[in-house]
């Protein structure tokens, strides 16, 4: 799955390791999302949504 | 905390460089520190077979004890942060489990190995104390999962699948305290023991270099 996560994160000029503490997961774990490595839970991609005030679609697209 | 900009980064060492100075006091202050260990263990253990204890051997022991503690706690102070990034706070918990569970365990196998009066290494088919077979498979049964537990639940879901495997295999090597508590008679204890710790460490070296990987191209991350 991509995602827009390095994007949206650098638009707000944060770190991976900011992101990752709003988001109360480890920096690796940003990581792993922004470079596909790990596609994020349910729970956690509608907290990505929140924090960015977008809608989930709109941050994550499948591949296919 | 307000973003860095360059300026800040020509003081500030780089990760690579904060990785490296970890490295270095981690590996020769491990040494030293598994030096003074198996010196305390060994002298301990002197003293213990002689039967009688006097002044001068508490003081020994306690100058040893003394050493190792400023060996650890030098490590402490010189321990480089990692350019005051913030942490999450279920990372922090997490990593406060995992040091309060290593600060916990090693004197606790400390105490379980001079308390082992058959002298056995870890490798021998030798028989141990019913007690300290029952206490280490309590340890491995009941406080182990506990704390993992607790672990289990601060870390994130990304580290929670790295280590996933890893934490089923961790209860295995309890199969063989009952054998050497002499509840079940042991065939051939040593390479069997040996055999379920190599398929152990193989699979929480797999977990941890996935960790790994993540981590070192975390240097390059912005």
């Amino acid at each position: 799955m991509k995602n827009r996560l390095k994007v949206l994160r650098a638009e707000r000029d944060w770190s991976q390791a900011e992101l990752a503490t709003r988001l109360d997961v480890s920096r690796q774990a940003v990581n792993a999302i922004e470079t596909g490595k790990h596609d994020p839970s349910l729970p956690l991609a509608f907290r990505i949504a929140r924090l960015f005030d977008m809608p989930i679609e709109e941050i994550f697209h499948d591949e296919a | 905390m307000t973003k860095r900009d360059f300026a800040d980064f020509a003081d500030a060492p780089s990760d690579g460089a904060i990785i490296l100075r970890r490295a270095l006091i981690g590996v020769g202050g491990g040494t030293v520190l598994l030096f003074m260990a198996g010196m305390i263990a060994g002298y301990t253990s002197g003293v213990i077979d002689r039967g009688a204890s006097d002044l001068r051997d508490a003081g020994i022991l306690g100058a040893m004890v003394l050493v190792a503690g400023a060996v650890a706690f030098g490590m402490w102070r010189m321990w480089p942060a990692m350019n005051d990034e913030p942490v999450a706070p279920r990372v922090k918990n997490a990593r406060r489990i995992l040091i309060g569970s290593i600060a916990l365990g090693a004197p606790l196998g400390f105490v379980f190995g001079v308390a082992d009066e058959s002298a056995s290494d870890f490798f021998s088919n030798a028989p141990v104390s019913p007690i300290l077979a029952a206490s280490v498979i309590a340890f491995w049964l009941i406080v182990g999962p506990l704390v993992t537990w607790l672990w289990w639940r601060q870390i994130d879901e990304h580290e929670a699948g790295a280590y996933r495997e890893g934490g089923l295999v961790a209860a295995i090597p309890t199969c063989s305290y009952p054998l050497h508590g002499g509840w079940q008679p042991a065939p051939g204890g040593c390479r069997r023991k040996t055999r379920w710790w190599c398929c152990l460490a193989s699979v929480w070296c797999g977990a941890l270099c996935g960790l790994c990987d993540d981590t070192f191209e975390n240097l390059l991350y912005k």
